[in-house]
């Protein structure tokens, strides 16, 4: 079940709700945790019943290991062995079959394993569960209930695609008593941050995946693909991600808030960033302080010299990239941000000793088009693919122009074409774009770098962890209130984005 | 405070309602894809919503549903567009035909759409127009083709779902939008359907523009990106596969089921050959005869007959009008790959009335097929000996496409 689902949005969500508040209401506490825990677990189990024991036996094994860390029996040993039975089973069903097609590429044999399915989330639910284990070694837990630690494990507004949560964050919210009656506060607020992320992901992510589908499939095929396609395919997949993703996790935090949590901030305009090191901490930030925490700092962090902190960074980005999905293209993308931080790591030791401040401009436009590029092998599917679709962003591939101009070229017709630039239209290998799309693209462009995000329109009501002064709006008087005027902007959204979960639309390209 | 946003609260939930609602009841009243019964008047017949064409591939799913034909067309744009009900009447025995061909349509949906019609209905009689490119196994499936809105699934399984249905076309963005279109006129009343799937109107005969930009399209993408491929996209079996369930589910069902390879223009052929996939070509009509024969034998019936009707006859080899030739217009093609409704009721006669010896519509046997792969390759050596024009713009097309 998707977020952005009928079934979720019209069904399970209100059956939810209504439960949670009629039986914590009655003061029934316990029993209001444990009909959280069974609808995370019957969400969970929704796309395939046959890994709930995956995640049921992690939790307990994890749980269990806590309990021994924090008592008596603490010991390195049993924190290493709770740590690498936690990644053994990761790397098994994430990585396994990675290993053996490799394997088997490498030195010819043929180890013939059946496909392991990745089960849902389990990226996520070891990563959480791992912070936890150390913490509880480094006695920063203090002790915790089952039923909390289920809910924490399981709790299904961040389940699948994160914010990471921290224990620290999560489980004090749950033992507060305030949590379990009905307040119209927090439900409304949860609501309209839902809605908010809800028309990110269903009408602008959705909306424009269209485009980028169809220039990845050509830049995977034999055909070059032209400079000014190449831009727009990776500019589009750009914002389809950002809106996706970030659309996304505004749900999981509107969905949490609905129950009275708050979770962490994931997002907070990446693309506004000035260099690639405040990227990092805009884009997934729970992911960024998960690594910054439990692997940048363990190996040494900047504690050990200048050479070993810019491996330190290479190495936490590509390990990051690797937990992205099991493939080269994913380790790419990170060697390639590793290669950024530390390119900007030196040069900005260089240029404060000289004193050299680039324009917020360039900075900007150096910083988006790094993200740019690295997103590439993000997306492509094979590394063929992904060289075909740099090469047309540098110009190497050729140029299309727009068919009209060819009849002014006059005598340098032959110029042109021996310098690889064609009139045959802009976006001739993905079809015709019409002037709705252009509108469409600068509407994205408009809200991605110009408007303030969703914390930034919520700002009075506490919509994150984080504390406001990270997000706020300096001059304009847009904050959201509940007033008659944001309810029947955010019922519009709602709508909007409701009418998109279903798409007819025929796709013009391949019709003769 | 908790009372102000109980108030925004009932407030969002008032507007969310309310303009759901409007949505809803416009879309209905409106029904910009005819599939509420209301129909539309031009030229002095009834017609479907110009809505319909934008969503052929639901719209004629839902017709089915409530049409239940006996005679089903399935195919491409080129079964689409060259029928016409005239001829349909003139050559089927029963009177509920529907002509469920769409553009860009490929041999899984064939098969999809057959069954979803058997499923539904009494169908006794089944035409399929078949085109290389519809065994183009690596094009991905199009977003707007839909399993949810047929009535079984590729196991012929009942689906039995009716929301989606209900959803797409009262409560869906495309719904609100093709509703505005149609009520403001916005549309294009120039390409219609009729409510038994069949076109409005024959397609106008073209002149050299309209062929260059169609084997573009087909030099470009449609037999290049990707790369052309009979296994599909999963990797796990071959689009031939899908060929097969069709006709087994013919044998199966006791329906008369006759393929035709479509009569496209002899510089359709020229862009297959000179891409390389001429041997492509002469597997493919070779494995489907290998699979009809097969077929027949497992079931103890008569083997499905496939009608070639590609080729190189008096028709395929019209002149195609150049630049020059001002005001004149084909009499057979609307571009290199739409034959015109004179030539499907040609088709038409010869599947049902000829003998199947006509090289136009050659009945394909293991007894003749070799011969009739070789005349073709000698066919087409005379061709491009005697139409050194038409050769060159297809050469100049791929020439362009291999700069870049």
């Amino acid at each position: 079940m998707l977020f952005n689902s009928y079934e979720f949005i019209f069904v399970f969500l209100p059956i939810v709700l209504i439960g949670f508040y009629s039986i914590g209401s009655k003061s029934h506490h316990r029993i209001a945790i444990s009909w959280l825990v069974a609808a995370s677990l019957f969400f969970y189990g929704w796309w395939n019943p046959a890994y709930l024991s995956i995640i049921v036996i992690s939790m307990l094994f994890n749980y269990a290991m806590g309990t021994a860390l924090s008592g008596e029996g603490k010991s390195k040993l049993l924190l290493t062995a709770g740590i690498v039975i936690n990644l053994g089973a990761l790397a098994y069903y994430k990585y396994f079959n990675f290993f053996t097609d490799n394997l088997n590429a490498l030195a010819s044999t043929n180890f013939n394993i059946e496909k392991i399915f990745l089960p849902l989330a389990i990226s996520f639910f070891t990563f959480q569960q791992i912070a936890y284990l150390i913490d509880t070694y480094r006695g920063e837990t203090r002790e915790y209930n089952f039923l909390s630690y289920c809910l924490f494990v399981t709790f299904f507004p961040q389940l699948i695609a994160g914010p990471i949560v921290h224990h620290r964050e999560m489980l004090p919210q749950f033992a507060k008593n305030t949590l379990y009656k009905l307040s119209y506060r927090h439900l409304f607020i949860g609501l309209s941050i839902f809605t908010l992320g809800f028309f990110k992901k269903a009408v602008l992510a959705d909306g424009t995946s269209e485009y980028v589908n169809l220039t990845f499939m050509v830049a995977e095929s034999n055909t070059a693909i032209t400079f000014f396609a190449a831009w727009a395919g990776s500019l589009c997949y750009a914002f389809q991600l950002y809106f996706d993703f970030s659309g996304y996790s505004d749900m999981a935090i509107g969905l949490a808030r609905m129950f009275g949590i708050v979770l962490p901030m994931n997002f907070n305009s990446p693309y506004k960033s000035l260099n690639i090191s405040l990227f990092w901490r805009r884009w997934h930030m729970t992911l960024s302080r998960f690594l910054r925490d439990y692997l940048y700092i363990p190996l040494g962090g900047n504690r050990k010299g200048k050479t070993r902190q810019l491996i330190n960074l290479m190495l936490t980005m590509v390990l990051g990239g690797f937990w992205h999905g099991a493939g080269w293209n994913f380790a790419l993308w990170g060697f390639l941000h590793g290669a950024f931080l530390v390119i900007h790591n030196t040069w900005t030791q260089l240029t404060q000793s000289l004193g050299i401040k680039l324009p917020r401009l360039i900075a900007w436009w150096l910083t988006f088009s790094a993200v740019l590029f690295a997103w590439v092998p993000f997306r492509a599917i094979s590394l063929d693919g992904t060289f075909n679709l740099w090469r047309g962003m540098l110009g190497i591939n050729g140029f299309f122009l727009p068919q009209w101009m060819g009849k002014y070229t006059g005598q340098f017709g032959q110029w042109f074409t021996e310098h690889h630039i064609a009139f045959a239209g802009i976006f001739h290998q993905v079809g015709s774009v019409k002037l709705m799309d252009i509108l469409w693209f600068v509407m994205l462009f408009v809200i991605a770098f110009y408007m303030p995000n969703t914390q930034q329109f919520m700002q009075r009501y506490r919509p994150v962890f984080e504390a406001a002064k990270h997000y706020k709006i300096p001059t304009l008087k847009l904050y959201w209130r509940p007033s008659v005027a944001w309810s029947m902007m955010i019922a519009f959204l709602f709508v909007y984005a409701t009418l998109s979960l279903t798409r007819i639309s025929e796709f013009l390209y391949f019709q003769f | 405070m908790n009372h102000s946003f109980f108030l925004y609260g009932r407030r969002f939930i008032a507007f969310t309602i309310f303009l759901l609602l409007v949505a809803i009841a416009f879309c209905y009243h409106v029904d910009p894809f005819s599939v509420y019964g209301r129909t539309y008047i031009k030229d002095g017949i009834a017609v479907n919503s110009p809505g319909f064409t934008g969503q052929l591939k639901m719209g004629k799913a839902i017709a089915i549903k409530q049409r239940k034909p006996e005679v089903v067309i399935l195919g491409s744009s080129r079964s689409a567009f060259g029928f016409s009900t005239q001829s349909a009447t003139k050559y089927f025995q029963a009177i509920n035909i529907y002509n469920l061909s769409y553009p860009g349509i490929n041999i899984y949906e064939n098969l999809r759409y057959l069954q979803h019609a058997v499923a539904l209905g009494p169908v006794k009689q089944v035409l399929i127009g078949l085109d290389f490119y519809q065994f183009h196994g690596g094009r991905p499936a199009e977003r707007t083709f839909s399993e949810e809105r047929l009535a079984v699934n590729v196991n012929n399984q009942p689906t039995g779902s009716v929301t989606k249905d209900l959803v797409s076309t009262l409560l869906s963005g495309d719904a609100v939008f093709y509703s505005i279109k149609v009520a403001t006129g916005l549309c294009n009343w120039n390409d219609i359907y009729l409510p038994n799937g069949f076109k409005h109107q024959d397609h106008p005969g073209a002149q050299i523009q309209k062929f260059i930009g169609s084997e573009e399209t087909y030099i470009d993408k449609t037999y290049t990106i990707p790369k052309f491929t009979y296994t599909t996209l999963d990797k796990q079996g071959s689009t031939f596969d899908y060929f097969r369930k069709i006709v087994q589910l013919a044998h199966e069902n006791n329906i008369d089921l006759r393929f035709f390879i479509s009569p496209s223009h002899a510089r359709q052929w020229e862009v297959i050959g000179q891409l390389g996939l001429w041997t492509e070509w002469e597997y493919w009509k070779r494995e489907m005869l290998r699979i009809t024969e097969q077929e027949s034998i497992r079931h103890l019936q008569a083997a499905l007959p496939i009608y070639d009707f590609s080729g190189y006859s008096q028709y395929s080899t019209e002149a195609v009008p150049r630049a020059t030739d001002i005001g004149q217009s084909m009499h057979w093609y609307s571009d290199s790959s739409h034959y015109r409704q004179a030539l499907g009721d040609i088709v038409l006669n010869n599947i049902f009335n000829g003998s199947g010896d006509d090289r136009f519509g050659l009945r394909l046997k293991t007894e003749n097929i070799e011969q009739h792969l070789q005349s073709l390759r000698l066919e087409r050596k005379q061709y491009q000996a005697s139409h050194t024009q038409d050769i060159a713009d297809i050469e100049q097309l791929i020439a362009a496409r291999k700069k870049y």
